[in-house]
């Protein structure tokens, strides 16, 4: 095995174990359901008939309805013992106990009106999820595949939706994170913001101000209202505050005057959306959390069943309330709900006109669960059909058992009617009913366990081996230098160690069942990591012993801020505030290295005028330096240099958006498409769209004339007249294409669709047909045959002393053409750049392709990037040089310094391109770029979505490994940067990137070097995200904040990875050819 | 940090030793007044009104190098540093420090032109601790700059101090911006209250590592030079 393939598939490796160890903890961690986009509707063949309404009662859909309005009153972390009244009190309580002294009262006097629950939260218990659950019936989880990430609009069916199709009136004040998730439905609504934690009182205040002469008014049919006060006194107290009694004492004045209004046909519903912890903190699933309670009552009698004693209150599901609210007011039990009727609350039905008799009582309970069992099972029977979430073996059972108790029912129907077999028949009905109730508890078991847990063992065991793949990136990132093509001994240990994490922690998570403890993989992650990281410190006491002080100052530096990315996922405000602190660590490292760069050259111009100053006279050394001088020596130069890329990455600020929590952020207005400018601001239109088509050609521009500098535009080769002409053409059709886009909405609506597309989809032809020319050829070299006939072709085709760089047949000549030295070899032109230049015609079509789908108003951020990457390479370069000392051309992998900024650098642009880590953020639009809709697959949009999501750390990915080669070109502003010194030292022998070609294993395992290191980077980013999220899983904002970071972070390390794989193999048949080329050499000389 | 060994002939003990008291009581007295105007906001109120703070700090730090200039040229009959040439070109470089510092700043993410007149003064302030006393030390000779910034080879005395402090106060500033992105909502978090106090710590700390390092580094190469 070549060291090729062994670098490829060492690369593999450890990309594959990084994957395994993201999706083990995203399994643990991430909750995900498939969406079904049906609703239930009236006509449903289990409804019951319409023979069944004759007894009166309110119209209904699937069974009369009980109560003709409803009043819902959420106070936002309403804890069960807030609500429950102890009246064997001990002294000293804390402040929160019996507050709520109406609901006590109205439970003792009517106890056949009012019912007091438990009512149980499913983590994640954050208000938005929970909101979900309360309304939708089904469980909560991260990912709803299927879901419109556009907004929080609720999709799945929902009692709010039923509602509005039945035509009733809803109302609502409070919380408007309701507004967000119902948009348009309410017939009148007063939102307030639920951001500000500390604020107690706006919100509650501003309810309570509309609350009453809104309730009097009676022109509604559901009230909703949603205080928010305790909640936010639970964040900023806790709950052992005297600022909750208050609070408590304001809900329970609230409730007192609500109930006094209320009249027979209403029923009220007062609950919690979620408990609070003993801090006073929720998002978790600690039972303090979950456990809220739910106060139902109503003038008129609602239950035919004694009270509960105190000590042993019922517990219902929040799902329950779902099915309970719907079917109480006459409306279709949601789709996708899997709550269960509260029995107690059907037990009674006030329009019987014979005596009320146990069997009555039980029968009509038994109705509602009936229906209740049948929309369930209609879910998970649509459910079981587009995903193969259920074990097969307990569906089919459940399923089963549901039959059995249809036929008991309809058996039981019989006998009731024909009055036979009387005896025993309450028995039997009570049977039933448990049936029932059975069945609905285990199905909503089976969701359970399918979709909404923390798998506690997964999450670590997940994080462990992320731990384990980063020791063994770091190994192979610093342990694999010289020459040798052999792995040191330990290697194989550590990769079978590896595997064996691997497939055990697989086995674990996948076949093995939950009672294996997991102590067993714990035990082998943390021996695989122990020993890797006494390897590590056994290779660090060898290095650190030859290491300088600037070397010393280096690693710390890079050490330092690595930490520092790693720190920051930790705390909220950092990854809000992400893009500006990746953007000032980006710059601290920017500036580290212009001073390194300044130190050095000064360090050997000093030196060098020192040996020509020694010689001469010592008192002509002159003490004033002219400004000229000064002002061209390389130290300045360099700052300059480093000014002008320090603010090009400046400028990328404007080119970020918004996030949510980010109070004091302006909307750039680069990130509104040119089409939503009206005609007034035409100006600003033309401008932004010159400005934007200037900056795409002028990069085109500045990479042609890159590449033609090196001679790399030479001849008549396929790939050469695909970057020669192919690109610009493409960039033709990119600019086309925006102004396309850029009419007026209603005029670009009125073009034929294909002419909408087309330029877009000439952009992706030309980029594919560059791509596949470059793979095919990668080579931009032209060979001038040298035969006795066209000798002086040389001198013709030389305008200037760049243009004769690539000459070198000198050292063709000394290679391989020893013997017959008189003949004149042949001449290569952008040979001095055959590594360099296939990486950047590769860049250079993938930049047309991101910048299309960044479209206008973000294609100039990534010009920048192009911009600011030229320059940050010419500065590694001449910060690589400085820090070989002797040599001058560098030959280990790439200085952890340069890996680092060049990792901030992507994520800067990362925000630079208008993005965020957060879902809503994703630019969903960018799916239809050259494309019309109505997609067959999903795979382009997704393919089109993830290009523009990750477009800069895919272009900084594709670039990475011009690092490597970048010090050899030694480039104009290199030059400028290098004293005189080193610049008279290298100039004699130029030989540009082809010198790598000499030592082919040192190149690939350079190669390999540079890229793990890169991967590096960002696996201990993606370490410290899993780690933020699977610490801060009970954090008030884990599902706004930590979680998407995580899921962010998790892409971008999988897409680099794949880049940078394909970037390696890329560079190794750009090798391949070259040696091809050089055979072919041989031959002609 | 080997490269002192390199340095010219020590100076005399006394001289460290005066330099490392100094250090001490100047070091002492500036950290005094900013706790007490961090912590009582006496004799000015450096948090919530940072624009004058930071014109009073920065003139204290002014008047006492510049007198420190002035006295140490009178004892040591060393005028080269205070010819109208040489000042003027460190007032030049202090200028140009000022500027650069204030550039840096919107470069490394302070707003462009709002709250200028803050950070302007945040660049002065950093100049005052990390420019103005290599200006007064090592005057105008570029040799000497390059000795101690670029060489890292700082004469142990005067300007082991500065070279030190200018490491510290610059590393300082740095360390400053890190709290402001987070949720306190403290005054000290508005740009650039903490940067300024970051600075301001770290000039302190150098004087305070400079006066402990100075005695104990001359003891060490004196004791190598008689074995
Ligand atoms: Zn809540
Ligand atoms: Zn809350």
């Amino acid at each position: 095995m070549g060291v090729g393939s062994k670098v490829v598939f060492l690369f593999l490796f450890l990309a594959s174990a990084y994957v395994v160890g993201l999706l083990i903890f995203t399994k643990g961690f991430l909750l995900a359901r498939t969406m079904i986009h049906q609703n239930s509707s009236c006509e449903v063949e289990f409804a019951t008939r319409s023979s069944d309404l004759a007894h009166g009662g309110h119209r209904g859909c699937w069974t009369h309805a009980r109560f003709k309005r409803a009043i819902i009153i959420i106070v936002d972390a309403l804890r069960y013992d807030f609500l429950f009244y102890n009246v064997s009190l001990q002294s000293d309580p804390p402040p929160y106990i019996n507050k709520l002294k109406t609901i006590h009262a109205l439970l003792n006097r009517h106890p056949k009106n009012a019912r007091l629950y438990k009512f149980l939260a499913d983590p994640p218990t954050t208000t938005l999820q929970r909101l979900k659950g309360l309304t939708t019936g089904s469980l909560p989880t991260f990912v709803d595949a299927g879901a419109n990430f556009d907004s929080s609009e609720i999709t799945e069916d929902n009692w709010v939706d039923q509602l509005v199709n039945q035509g009733k009136d809803i109302k609502f004040l409070g919380d408007n994170t309701w507004d967000s998730l119902f948009p348009n439905r309410f017939y009148k609504s007063f939102p307030f913001p639920s951001f500000n934690v500390k604020d107690l009182h706006t919100v509650d205040n501003g309810i309570l101000k509309h609350l009453y002469p809104e309730l009097r008014r009676r022109d509604w049919d559901v009230f909703i209202a949603h205080f928010l006060g305790v909640d936010h006194c639970g964040h900023r107290f806790g709950p052992n505050h005297p600022a909750m009694a208050d609070k408590l004492d304001q809900m329970d004045r609230m409730i007192r005057n609500v109930t006094s209004q209320m009249k027979d046909d209403t029923v009220l519903f007062v609950f919690g959306d979620h408990g609070m912890t003993r801090t006073g903190d929720h998002g978790g699933d600690s039972e303090d959390e979950l456990t809220a309670g739910l106060f139902v009552y109503s003038p008129a009698q609602i239950t035919a069943s004694s009270p509960p004693p105190q000590d042993k209150p019922q517990v219902i599901q929040q799902t329950d309330l779902v099915p309970t609210l719907s079917l109480l007011l006459g409306l279709p039990i949601p789709f996708s709900n899997l709550g269960m009727v509260i029995p107690d609350l059907f037990n009674h039905c006030p329009w019987w006109d014979t005596q009320h008799n146990e069997i009555r009582q039980v029968f009509h309970t038994i109705k509602a669960l009936h229906l209740n069992a049948l929309q369930v099972s209609q879910y998970i029977t649509s459910y079981a059909k587009v995903s193969s979430d259920f074990p097969q073996d307990k569906f089919r059972s459940l399923q089963a058992s549901l039959q059995r108790s249809e036929k008991e029912l309809e058996a039981l129907i019989t006998s009731v009617a024909t009055g036979s077999g009387s005896h025993g028949l309450l028995d039997r009905f009570f049977n039933l009913q448990d049936q029932y109730q059975e069945y609905l508890s285990q199905v909503r078991a089976m969701c359970q366990g399918v979709w909404a847990k923390f798998d506690l063992t997964a999450i670590s065991l997940g994080i462990v081996m992320i731990l384990g793949g980063v020791m063994v990136n770091i190994i192979l990132a610093t342990c694999w230098t010289g020459d040798g093509e052999q792995f040191p001994g330990y290697f194989p240990f550590m990769i079978g160690g590896m595997i064996l994490q691997v497939v055990y922690y697989v086995l674990h998570v996948t076949v093995f069942p939950p009672s294996v403890p997991s102590v067993m993989g714990f035990v082998i992650g943390l021996v695989l990591v122990y020993a890797l990281a006494i390897v590590l410190k056994k290779r660090i006491d060898e290095v650190s012993k030859e290491m300088t002080l600037s070397q010393w100052a280096d690693c710390g530096v890079a050490a330092l801020v690595m930490f520092m990315c790693f720190a920051a996922f930790f705390s909220n405000s950092f990854v809000v505030y992400e893009d500006a602190v990746v953007h000032f660590l980006a710059q601290s490292l920017l500036w580290y290295t212009a001073i390194r760069v300044m130190i050095n050259s000064t360090q050997s111009s000093s030196s060098h005028s020192k040996d020509i100053a020694g010689r001469a006279s010592k008192k002509s050394k002159p003490s004033f330096v002219h400004l000229s001088e000064l002002l061209t020596s390389p130290a300045i130069t360099t700052f300059f240099i480093a000014s002008f890329c320090s603010l090009m990455l400046r400028f990328s600020i404007y080119f970020r958006a918004c996030r949510e929590e980010q109070q004091d952020c302006e909307l750039s207005s680069f990130l509104q498409p040119l089409s939503s400018f009206g005609e007034d601001a035409s100006g600003y239109k033309n401008q932004r769209y010159f400005f934007s088509i200037g900056c795409l050609f002028g990069t085109l521009w500045l990479i042609r004339k890159w590449l033609q500098h090196y001679g790399n535009l030479n001849g008549d080769g396929i790939n050469v007249l695909c970057t020669k002409f192919v690109l610009p053409l493409g960039g033709i059709a990119c600019a086309l294409y925006w102004a396309v886009q850029a009419l007026p909405p209603k005029e670009l609506d009125a073009l034929p669709p294909w002419q909408q597309t087309n330029m877009a989809q000439i952009v992706y032809i030309c980029v594919a047909a560059h791509i596949l020319t470059t793979l095919l050829q990668p080579l931009h070299v032209y060979i001038l045959d040298s035969s006795p006939s066209n000798t002086v072709n040389v001198p013709l085709m030389n305008r200037g002393p760049e243009h004769a760089v690539p000459y070198v047949y000198k050292q063709l000549q000394q290679h391989w053409n020893k013997k017959n030295e008189s003949e004149t070899p042949p001449a290569a032109y952008g040979l001095g750049s055959v590594y360099s230049s296939s990486l950047v015609a590769f860049a250079a079509s993938l930049f047309l392709l991101l910048g299309l789908l960044l479209s206008d108003g973000l294609a100039p951020s990534l010009a920048l990037a192009v911009l600011v990457l030229f320059v940050f390479m010419e500065l590694t370069s001449a910060f690589c040089i400085g820090a070989t000392s002797n040599s001058g051309v560098p030959q280990g992998p790439v200085p952890w310094i340069p890996i680092i900024t060049h990792g901030l650098l992507s994520s800067t642009f990362f925000y630079a391109t208008g993005h965020h880590a957060t879902i809503p953020a994703i630019r969903f639009e960018a799916a239809f770029t050259g494309f019309h809709g109505d997609f067959s697959t999903n795979i382009i949009p997704a393919l089109l979505i993830t290009l523009n999501t990750f477009a800069a750390p895919i272009f900084f990915a594709v670039v990475s490994p011009l690092l490597l080669f970048w010090p050899q070109l030694r480039g104009p502003l290199n030059q400028w940067m290098t004293s005189a010194g080193a610049r008279g030292r290298e100039s004699a022998e130029w030989k540009g990137d082809f010198s790598l070609y000499d030592n082919g294993v040192l190149l690939r395992k350079n190669l390999f070097c540079s890229c793990c290191r890169m991967l590096l980077f960002h696996a201990v980013k993606v370490l410290g995200a899993a780690c933020a999220a699977a610490l801060h899983r009970r954090h008030l904002m884990v599902w706004k904040i930590f979680a998407p970071r995580f899921v962010f972070e998790a892409a971008n390390l999988i897409i680099v990875s794949a880049v940078l794989l394909v970037m390696m193999l890329l560079v190794l048949r750009v090798d391949h050819a070259v040696s091809k080329l050089t055979k072919t050499l041989q031959k002609t000389s | 940090m080997a490269a002192y060994e390199y340095g010219k002939a020590a100076s005399h003990r006394s001289t460290i030793k005066i330099t490392s008291a100094l250090c001490a009581l100047w070091c002492t007295c500036l950290s005094a007044i900013i706790l007490l105007s961090v912590k009582y906001k006496f004799p000015f109120d450096i948090i919530a009104q940072p624009v004058t703070g930071v014109q009073i700090v920065a003139g204290i730090i002014f008047t006492v190098h510049t007198l420190s200039l002035a006295v140490s040229s009178a004892l040591e009959k060393d005028y080269f540093r205070i010819k109208p040439k040489n000042v003027f070109k460190c007032v030049i470089a202090v200028v140009c420090a000022c500027i650069v510092f204030h550039v840096l700043a919107i470069l490394f993410g302070a707003p462009a032109l709002e709250s200028s007149r803050e950070t302007f003064h945040f660049a002065m302030l950093l100049t005052c601790v990390a420019v103005l006393p290599a200006c007064c030390v090592l005057g105008a000779d570029g040799e000497k700059w390059i000795a101690v910034y670029v060489q890292s080879r700082p004469e142990l005395g005067k300007e082991t101090v500065i070279y030190i402090t200018t490491i510290t106060s610059v590393v300082g500033a740095w360390l400053g911006a890190v709290p402001i992105p987070l949720d306190w909502d403290r005054p000290w978090q508005v740009w650039p209250v903490s940067c300024v106090l970051g600075s301001l710590f770290g000039y302190c700390l150098g004087l305070l590592f400079s006066a402990m390092y100075l005695p104990l580094k001359h003891r060490q190469l004196s004791k190598t030079k008689l074995t």
